[in-house]
């Protein structure tokens, strides 16, 4: 369980006492090469391959073509995907294997989360509302 | 410098000790620091991508702490550069 109160974000719900779900979030760049069909392809894959491990991906969100801030085998820009997952390594392994493996994925990192909700939504808002600079330094 | 009779010691405004007031950084209210969110991280960094000290930006030591961890994740994966820190979209 984790209760925390976040001062920057008002609307957050402090009197919540549900159990919040732990979990990974694994980033992910494909080549910037893959087309739009080939991505879904992969992501379904991965999905799937998560799914027969015992995992469950609870949301997947892309970030779309960005910029690389530095050369990644030779390519300058990439596709960002995450993942949202439950906690379970063995899925996890599975994943970061296969991503080992793959080609089209030029980058990758995973990183545990306390709330796979909160970390989601976290980035949803930062899509869509943009940084946090802006918000901290209003008040 | 002469020392006078009374050991040196100067009267007046030149006696008092000057404590300098604290920094404190905006960061400090956050309770995680978001490693995707680079135009927040960017201004922590110098021209060159270093990570700057707490004595300029005010953090606390756990916020710094925090901080760190954020750019050096944005650095692994391709949102901020080793050398040049910020690399803005196009």
């Amino acid at each position: 369980m984790l209760e925390r109160i976040i001062p920057i974000h008002p609307d957050n719900d402090f009197s919540r006492t549900e159990r919040i779900m732990q979990g990974y979030e694994a980033i992910f760049i494909l080549n910037p090469e893959t087309g739009e069909e080939d991505q879904t392809g992969l992501i379904d894959k991965y999905k799937t391959l998560v799914g027969s491990n015992g995992g469950q991906v609870v949301h997947h969100t892309t970030w779309g073509r960005r910029k690389l801030a530095y050369e990644v085998k030779k390519h300058d820009f990439g596709f960002y995907h995450l993942f949202y997952m439950d906690r379970t390594p063995d899925a996890l392994r599975a994943l970061e294997n296969s991503f080992r493996i793959d080609d089209n994925v030029i980058k990758w990192m995973s990183v545990s989360v306390e709330d796979v909700e909160k970390e989601h939504a976290d980035f949803e808002r930062l899509k869509t509302e943009g940084s946090l600079a802006q918000k901290l330094s209003e008040g | 410098m002469a020392k006078g009779k009374g050991g040196g010691r100067r009267r007046g405004l030149g006696n008092r000790i000057i404590i300098p007031k604290r920094k404190t950084s905006e960061l400090n209210r956050l309770d995680e620091i978001p490693y995707k969110d680079v135009e927040l991280l960017k201004n922590y960094l110098t021209e060159r991508g270093r990570i700057l000290p707490r004595r300029i930006t005010g953090n606390d030591a756990s916020t710094q702490r925090m901080l760190r961890q954020a750019i050096k994740r944005a650095r692994n994966i391709g949102l901020l550069s080793f050398a040049d820190g910020y690399v803005a979209q196009d």
